[in-house]
């Protein structure tokens, strides 16, 4: 078709921003800003603790930025693909809670303190809980079925997350447990990227793997039936993939919400309307989102740094809103 | 190629919807499967391509059972057009129409050229050729139901079932519709559409069935199906009727059980 030249035009456009943030991203910070601070600090012979600031500080984020944004950005899209609503995104089948509710547990009871890895070991392993579940319950049943069981998942979780804040005795680890749940990539290492991304690269597998399934799904779920789509395969795929990702992304990160809604919102226009093509966009651009924010929390002067959750829920909270008044103004509802 | 129901029973919770259900359909035919609301068409046609409830009985093509073909397989040989008519996204009508070609496409790469001709020859069909790039929430609804017919014709499959295909659509676009199913058997396929409008059914249907609460009640020519009696039994309503050169004419016209109020 013709307007294929236009959508691998967008997705090499996408993927110069995505490069040139994520360098932005190695070279911005509060040590050295910029290349001319770098070459400085070359001259001034400081290149072991330059090539510490890079590998130990830097990168991690700027991988983890790109790779989170990603995951969330694609998660969102196949999502709302998926259930066929432009309002899905990966909290709606629960397993950021669930995930999230996991590191709660190692903050709580101490186990993170102890074994530092507990805490993105327990989130992954709260993300798979709720995939057993989310199967479990709605292995079979309508997509309707899904999002019940995702809701009831989601506030089970919430519930839970309170109970621990609620009972807990120790200032800190509340403290601890709140700024964690508000999602920021600062301070993390390589370590936490060779934990996470397995388990993110394995997702973006199986939700790539959905693509094709989405475009048929348009039609609703008997037409995409009557052409040969094996629907509980893609369910499959959908929520495994959505969870083992986004568990992973959670387990680092904390909650980042309103990514997955946003992105492919934006980019379907771009992309001709068509559920597989916004995959990749949405992947980029969820990618350039979260490089920006994380971006500008780092140049923005404030007394203590914001968290990248705040910024993110703080540019999508709006967004939301202007969703609303659109979607009200074009059916009148 | 031949679709044969065999004995087909479907229960939903312990109501039996279709009961002990056998017909066929060949191809070169146009058949119209009536009955009043609930008699279990639509359950029917979605039990044939694996959809909805647990069925018994046997589904086959030309003698091979349905469950021994994979879904891409079935998919090649039975389009099926169902009475949803919503696309969720604004996809521009010929992308819609390219989803008729799924059975035959791998991977992400380019159409192949006879995917782009068959979508063309799909959209000509139904004379949607000159809307093929407007987005297709932004049709009218007679638009977008040839739109999504031409979706299931560009499948060319050798069968082709469509539930309810003329339900909404103004007289000009019904009898569109009911000519485009026409065109299709005479060029060789087999068409089974669920109708509820006897009079198009009169007039363009090779073979009528006429079910009620799951079970064949009358099947053949629209004149001995469309008879009085069978439709004050399963309908309970009166029709006007007569012969025209052009086959039967039926008009339904009274409730039987209002009879004389």
């Amino acid at each position: 078709m013709s307007d294929r030249p236009r959508f691998f035009l967008l997705l090499a456009a996408l993927a110069v921003i995505t490069t040139v943030l994520f360098a932005s991203s190695v070279v911005v910070g509060a040590a050295g800003t910029g290349v001319s601070g770098l070459l400085a600090m070359v001259d001034e012979g400081d290149t072991q603790v330059l090539s510490l600031i890079i590998w130990e500080i830097r990168l991690p984020r700027a991988i983890l930025g790109l790779t989170i944004g990603s995951t969330l950005g694609l998660a969102g899209a196949t999502l709302q693909g998926y259930l066929r609503n432009p309002i899905a995104e990966p909290g709606v089948i629960g397993v950021s809670t669930a995930a999230a509710l996991g590191g709660v547990i190692a903050i709580y009871t101490g186990l993170s303190l102890a074994f530092p890895l507990a805490l993105p070991l327990m989130a992954i392993g709260g993300a798979l809980v709720a995939v057993l579940l989310l199967q479990a319950l709605a292995g079979a049943g309508s997509v309707l079925t899904l999002i019940l069981a995702g809701v009831a998942i989601s506030s089970l979780c919430g519930a839970l997350m309170s109970l621990a804040l609620n009972l807990s005795d120790n200032p800190f680890a509340s403290l601890e447990i709140v700024f964690w749940l508000l999602g920021s990539i600062t301070d993390r290492s390589m370590t936490h990227v060779w934990l996470a991304t397995p388990f993110i690269f394995t997702g973006w597998l199986l939700l790539a793997t959905s693509a094709r399934a989405l475009d048929a799904l348009s039609l609703g779920e008997e037409a995409a039936l009557s052409l040969g789509v094996d629907l509980k395969r893609v369910r499959f795929l959908v929520v495994s993939g959505t969870a083992i990702s986004v568990g992973a992304c959670t387990a680092v990160s904390g909650v980042i919400g309103f990514v997955g809604l946003v992105v492919p919102h934006l980019l379907r226009p771009l992309v001709g309307h068509q559920p597989s093509r916004l995959l990749p966009a949405s992947a980029l651009a969820g990618g350039i989102l979260l490089l920006s924010a994380d971006l500008l929390v780092r140049t923005i002067d404030t007394p203590t740094e914001l968290k990248l959750g705040v910024v993110t829920a703080l540019i999508g909270g709006p967004f939301f809103l202007f969703l609303i008044l659109r979607l009200k103004s074009m059916y009148g509802v | 190629m031949k679709l044969e129901v065999t004995n087909v029973s479907i229960q939903v919770r312990h109501h039996k919807i279709v009961d002990d259900l056998s017909m066929t359909l060949d191809q070169g035919e146009l058949i119209g499967l009536i009955g009043p609301n609930g008699a279990g068409k639509s359950t029917l046609l979605r039990s044939i391509i694996g959809a909805g409830h647990r069925s018994t009985g046997r589904f086959a093509i030309d003698g091979v059972p349905l469950s021994e073909l994979s879904a891409l397989q079935r998919a090649r040989r039975l389009a099926y057009l169902p009475q949803e008519r919503h696309v969720e996204w604004q996809l521009p009508a010929r992308a819609v129409v390219m989803l008729g070609r799924f059975p035959y496409r791998h991977g992400f790469g380019p159409p192949a050229p006879e995917c782009e001709a068959a979508v063309d020859r799909a959209l000509a069909a139904v004379e949607a050729t000159s809307f093929a790039q407007r987005s297709v929430t932004s049709l009218s609804g007679g638009e977008r139901a040839r739109v999504l017919l031409a979706r299931a014709l560009a499948v060319e499959a050798p069968l082709l079932m469509a539930d309810e295909p003329i339900a909404e659509l103004d007289p000009y676009h019904q009898i569109h519709v009911m000519e485009i199913l026409r065109d299709k058997a005479n060029e060789g396929s087999g068409v089974l559409a669920v109708l509820h409008d006897l009079t198009l059914a009169a007039r363009f249907m090779d073979r009528l069935v006429l079910i009620d609460r799951g079970q064949v009640v009358a099947e053949g020519r629209p004149d001995q199906v469309l008879s009085d009696a069978n439709l004050r039994a399963v309908y309970k309503i009166s029709t006007l009727q007569e012969f025209t050169s052009s086959g039967p004419l039926v008009l339904p016209w009274q409730r039987t059980d209002k009879e004389g109020q």
